[in-house]
């Protein structure tokens, strides 16, 4: 007998061929309804086995914050009342800071239209990777795939019940008051073990709400935030 | 889908398997549904199979070759048997009826008179899957161990019992 591994290799093509014939030729292959659950699972798929390294790599990071900068709108204002040790009522909103947590919270109805986000500069290299607009809220991505550099604008309109949370793995969150134009923010560096700061600035009527998170360092991040044009 | 399109930097990667999609999703359903008979419980499985496919998407040359379909066809139908297999366990345990025609498969004789092509065909999958990746696809026993999800040795000894099946076949 020929050697058998040299069979195979003969005739393997063949015997593949001759499978494949088992199953209905591509025109009678029956044509099916797939579900909506299985195109967005495999929507979900594509986005995020094709992602660039550099895009990879940022987003893992940004993980942290996209877990703790919670956004949640249209939520009953019930839970005011509860004991904050920190609370600042500056027109529309108050600020609650916990141990390990920092809320915004909005009162009143908002009257104005979401301006268009629009920084006025970014470090050289970033580009804007990912744009949603809205009427009550604009999402921009801009990053370098280079470096791995990257900026999250979040800027919202904020209506009663609507808050902003930022928790944090541990307790005594470090903070910053910055002013930037005519706009109130406040800065949270990165924590040990992220590399991604958060600036969260309210606008002075208080029914709008910008988050800057990325992991640049402070002065860049302050810098983009002054060059954004419903900012100054 | 279409958020991070324009970050994607390997365009011809993700061009291929946007090919693999639309031309198999159909023929990958219809195997999975030909043990599944569930179409919720095909497209997981399909879904799988996709995943299993992205893990070896640079050795595909040519999504539309015979070859790659091929391939396509070999990982959704072993993805098929494992969920089959996985859904079926704990009724097997309750009732304690065999169940795995699959395994049964194996035991079955292999029709006489077949073409040495014929007669791997006509192998059980446990053993043609394995014996197309390697002398058809190319693929290394490492390389089928991740494919298949299961262990390089596992693979070795799968395809030596396989050859022996075929061995036999031809000493008739």
């Amino acid at each position: 007998m020929e050697n058998l591994d040299e069979l195979l290799y003969q005739h393997a093509a063949e015997a593949r061929d001759i499978w494949l014939s088992t199953f209905p030729c591509d025109e009678k292959v029956p044509k099916y309804h797939h579900s909506r659950r299985f195109l967005r699972n495999m929507n979900k798929l594509m986005v995020r086995e094709f992602r660039s390294p550099a895009m990879k790599s940022a987003i893992k990071g940004l993980q942290r914050i996209a877990i703790a900068l919670l956004v949640l709108l249209a939520i009953t204002a019930g839970l005011v009342g509860s004991h904050p040790k920190v609370r600042a009522a500056v027109f529309s909103y108050i600020r609650e800071v916990y141990e390990n947590s920092v809320f915004y919270r909005f009162f009143g109805k908002s009257a104005g239209v979401l301006p268009d986000l629009s920084p006025g500069w970014v470090p050289e290299g970033m580009t804007l990777v990912r744009e949603e607009r809205g009427e009550t809220r604009q999402l921009l991505v801009y990053m370098n795939e280079d470096s791995g550099e990257i900026v999250l604008f979040d800027y919202m309109r904020m209506d009663e019940g609507a808050y902003v949370s930022l928790f944090s793995n541990k307790e005594g969150i470090v903070q910053e008051d910055i002013q930037l134009g005519q706009m109130k923010g406040v800065y949270y560096p990165a924590e040990e073990g992220s590399e991604t700061s958060v600036l969260i600035c309210i606008d002075p009527v208080g029914d709008k709400a910008l988050s800057i998170s990325s992991n640049l360092d402070r002065e860049t991040i302050l810098r983009i935030a002054e060059s954004i044009s419903c900012i100054s | 889908m279409l958020i991070y399109l324009n970050t994607i930097d390997s365009d011809s990667e993700k061009r291929k398997f946007e090919v693999l999609y639309e031309t198999y999703r159909n023929l990958m359903l219809y195997i999975a549904l030909q043990k599944l008979h569930h179409q919720q419980d095909a497209e997981d499985v399909v879904h799988q199979a996709f995943l299993k496919i992205i893990g070896i998407l640079e050795t595909i040359d040519d999504p539309l070759s015979p070859r790659t379909k091929a391939l396509v066809a070999m990982i959704t139908e072993r993805s098929t048997v494992d969920y089959w297999r996985k859904q079926n366990t704990r009724i097997r345990k309750l009732s304690e009826v065999p169940y795995d025609d699959h395994e049964q498969q194996t035991e079955d004789p292999i029709e006489e008179h077949l073409s040495f092509a014929e007669a791997i065909a006509a192998l059980p999958e446990k053993y043609r899957t394995p014996i197309l990746l390697k002398y058809d696809q190319g693929y290394s026993h490492a390389q089928i161990a991740e494919i298949l999800g299961t262990t390089e040795s596992n693979i070795r000894k799968t395809v030596q019992r396989g050859k022996e099946k075929l061995r036999k076949l031809l000493e008739e």
